[in-house]
């Protein structure tokens, strides 16, 4: 392909990129550099590095920081396990399988403050599983008693909310595993175990890859739960970097530190990418 | 017989007409058509009045070419989305927007409200304006210009369960020490799961109980030349009683109780008492909402200062025109107008406090306007006509919960909220 008609294949979503992504990621870095909030946005006053430092000595900060990554910690390994385990049962389905991938892909599809909303009416104290967890132990639940429940709660619904899309990459995936190699390793004896460990997950190592990388990048930038969970109570201590940047930008009004912050947290993101770049930078480098 | 059908025919075309003449002239919307198609959103927040003023709004889309559409959230979020539409100077997204006191002032300090004086003037007579008393324009009139038309008044007070007070003999609280020694016997109820809550559940939720509470005990949020009054003696003592408040009454449970979970729990019975908006009352005897129509009573809001005032604010409730709206703002005005018309406030009236004398002393509204309005005439007030209490607000919503979160005591969690203040006032020119 001649480079110009390869430019002009790529222009449209280059442009795309640049438009939605790169100025607007530019325009966040110029404007961290100044002091802006409603009153003064059409004549920011600069003030340097002051907001970025302001940043990383903001205690706050740090906690939903540490929040993210505990949150991105638990909710990717857990919901890539899980999905892989509805994969599996869904492949031995043979009849309305269909009508199961429906179902299985629900928290997924709805709306995420939709679903969130309905996630917490049903812990809510007067909520169906509040109620029922109450009746089996006799005794009255809250889920919004303290930070541990939240948190909890926030967890649970993460892993709820993500594990579909994990199941439907797997289980499209398992769709193409060649059924020789399995078959041989059952003529050869091969227990589950040491089919799933020697076939089928090297197999779909690279969907592995792929699911831990969008998961990561949604973790890092998941808003919708903690904001409906939590209703915005600073008593329960559960906050992302996406929430607490935008209670810095609506709530405090500080826009130009809401700024700095989205800067440091896309910088944030790509360091703890870089493993998993390198990773499927390497795989494809030996395929070919 | 044959002679009788053409007067039977003449008798039931009078009467179809007879019945679309009278459909006009009870028309809920009686505002000319504009001549292009023209569209008039309205943003506001949600609770039982304001839902039947969206209706009234809304009522102005049988007029021909004329679209009214109303969105309703919470108030945090629409006074957002209402920063973040005015404050670049375009056009205005939004034609009506529901602002309350504080609001209002944010509003017209930035230029982003239209001063409405003239337009007052012109439709007084037509709309009977006259029939709202000038002191609840006061708090929308800044520099001598008017920028809001209030449509409803509100306050905190005092709403308790008649039941439970008869049975354990507990005279109504004057004073939020009475509060405290209610819920020492009312925690012992076992349907209840606590015995009082206020709302403490939100950095803004912080701010509004220190208000109340700052003012009981005699406190201002600024000084006259701008500087931060609200963590002095008054403001410490403010949030001690809080605290104490807390201690005695809602625990970390309390804590997590918002405005509806309040209002839920006492029409549900968990709650025995709970100081909340006056909007909330009507809800109190509504059968479809409520387990104890009839039964629960209100009271002013008690004095967290046993010397001071009621420690309720006397808060009112605007709808204003942005100053860069592309639509007529006549047209707009005329909207408004057909929303707070006497028609409309009368059937308010049975779920907030009105704004026009009229319909208030007709003797319409619900049981809870006595306490309301002893509240507001000898309250907390309002936040006063500085603008740069607005930023002092912001300082508090940060900061003070930081008591719980944190546990700094009420002097530090003040002070950093001063700090914060003196930094962003300084910035933004308030204080040199």
């Amino acid at each position: 392909m001649k480079r110009d008609q390869f430019t002009l294949f790529v222009a449209p979503s280059v442009i795309i990129m640049v438009l939605l992504m790169v100025l607007p990621l530019a325009t966040a870095i110029i404007l961290g550099f100044h002091r802006l909030t409603f009153t003064n946005i059409n004549n920011p006053e600069f003030v340097g590095l002051q907001n970025y430092i302001e940043v990383l000595t903001d205690s706050r900060f740090w906690n939903a920081m540490g929040f993210t990554l505990i949150y991105t910690a638990v909710t990717v390994p857990l919901h890539i396990v899980l999905g892989l385990a509805v994969a599996l049962l869904l492949d031995q389905v043979k009849y309305l399988r269909g009508f199961y991938i429906a179902g299985a892909l629900l928290p997924f599809i709805v709306t995420p403050v939709v679903g969130t909303l309905m996630f917490r009416l049903t812990f809510e104290r007067g909520g169906l599983y509040t109620y029922l967890l109450s009746e089996l132990l006799d005794s009255r639940v809250n889920f919004f008693l303290d930070g541990t429940t939240v948190t909890f709660l926030v967890l649970f619904h993460g892993v709820w909310y993500i594990t579909p899309f994990a199941m439907i990459v797997l289980f499209a995936g398992l769709q193409t595993l060649p059924k020789d190699p399995l078959e041989a390793a059952k003529v050869d004896g091969a227990t589950w175990l040491q089919r799933m460990r020697h076939v089928i997950l090297p197999h779909l190592r690279s969907l592995f890859l792929f699911i831990a990388l969008i998961s990561i990048m949604d973790a890092y930038r998941v808003f919708d739960s903690i904001f409906v969970l939590t209703k915005q109570n600073p008593i329960y201590g559960v906050e992302t970097i996406m929430y607490y940047n935008y209670e810095v930008a609506l709530s405090f009004q500080r826009l130009g530190k809401a700024n700095a912050m989205s800067v440091l947290t896309v910088i944030g993101i790509f360091v703890v990418l870089i493993p998993f770049l390198y990773i499927t930078y390497r795989q494809q480098t030996e395929t070919t | 017989m044959r002679k009788l059908v053409p007067f039977l025919l003449i008798a039931i075309l009078v009467l179809a007409g007879g019945v679309v003449v009278s459909a006009q002239d009870e028309a809920a919307c009686n505002i000319a058509a504009p001549s292009a198609a023209t569209s008039i959103d309205m943003i506001g927040w949600s609770f039982p009045i304001t839902d039947l003023y969206a209706d009234a709004l809304e009522a102005c889309n049988e007029v021909e070419n004329l679209n009214v559409n109303t969105q309703l959230l919470t108030s945090s979020d629409a006074q957002g989305q209402v920063r973040l539409a005015l404050s670049g100077g375009g056009e205005s997204p939004f034609e009506i927007v529901h602002a309350d006191d504080g609001f209002i002032l944010e509003m017209a300090t930035n230029g982003w409200a239209m001063p409405l004086d003239d337009l007052i003037a012109e439709y007084s007579e037509a709309y009977g304006l006259d029939d709202i008393p000038a002191s609840l324009f006061e708090a929308a009139t800044i520099d001598g210009q008017v920028y809001g038309i209030p449509f409803t008044a509100n306050t905190m007070h005092f709403f308790y369960r008649t039941d439970l007070f008869e049975q354990y003999e507990i005279e109504v609280p004057e004073t939020y020490d009475d509060v405290i020694a209610a819920c020492a016997v009312l925690s012992e109820d076992p349907t209840l799961i606590l015995p009082f809550t206020m709302n403490l559940h939100a950095g803004w939720a912080w701010r509004t109980e220190f208000h109340n509470f700052l003012g009981s005990f005699g406190g201002e949020w600024l000084n006259e030349d701008s500087t931060p009054a609200f963590n002095n003696e008054a403001g410490v003592a403010a949030v001690e009683k809080m605290l104490e408040v807390v201690d005695a009454c809602m625990g970390a449970e309390g804590l997590t109780y918002s405005i509806d979970d309040s209002e839920i729990g006492m029409e549900q019975g968990d709650l025995a008492m709970v100081n909340i908006w006056a909007s909330r009352a009507a809800n109190m005897d509504n059968p479809d909402l409520s387990n104890f129509v009839g039964i629960i009573g209100f009271a002013p809001a008690p004095r967290a200062n046993p010397d001071g005032p009621f420690s309720g604010p006397a808060a009112t409730d605007f709808y204003v025109i942005p100053a860069n709206t592309p639509v007529d703002p006549d047209l707009i005005f005329q909207v408004i107008m057909e929303a707070v018309d006497v028609e409309t406030q009368t059937a308010a009236a049975e779920l907030g406090i009105v704004t026009r004398t009229s319909v208030a002393e007709s003797g319409v509204g619900g049981r809870y306007l006595e306490a309301a309005s002893r509240t507001i005439a000898e309250g907390v007030g309002n936040y006063g006509d500085d603008p740069a209490v607005a930023i002092a607000r912001v300082a508090i919503e940060n900061n003070l919960p930081r008591v719980i979160t944190e546990g700094l005591s009420p002097q530090e969690a003040l002070d950093a909220a001063a700090a914060e203040y003196v930094t962003e006032a300084t910035a933004q020119g308030f204080l040199e």
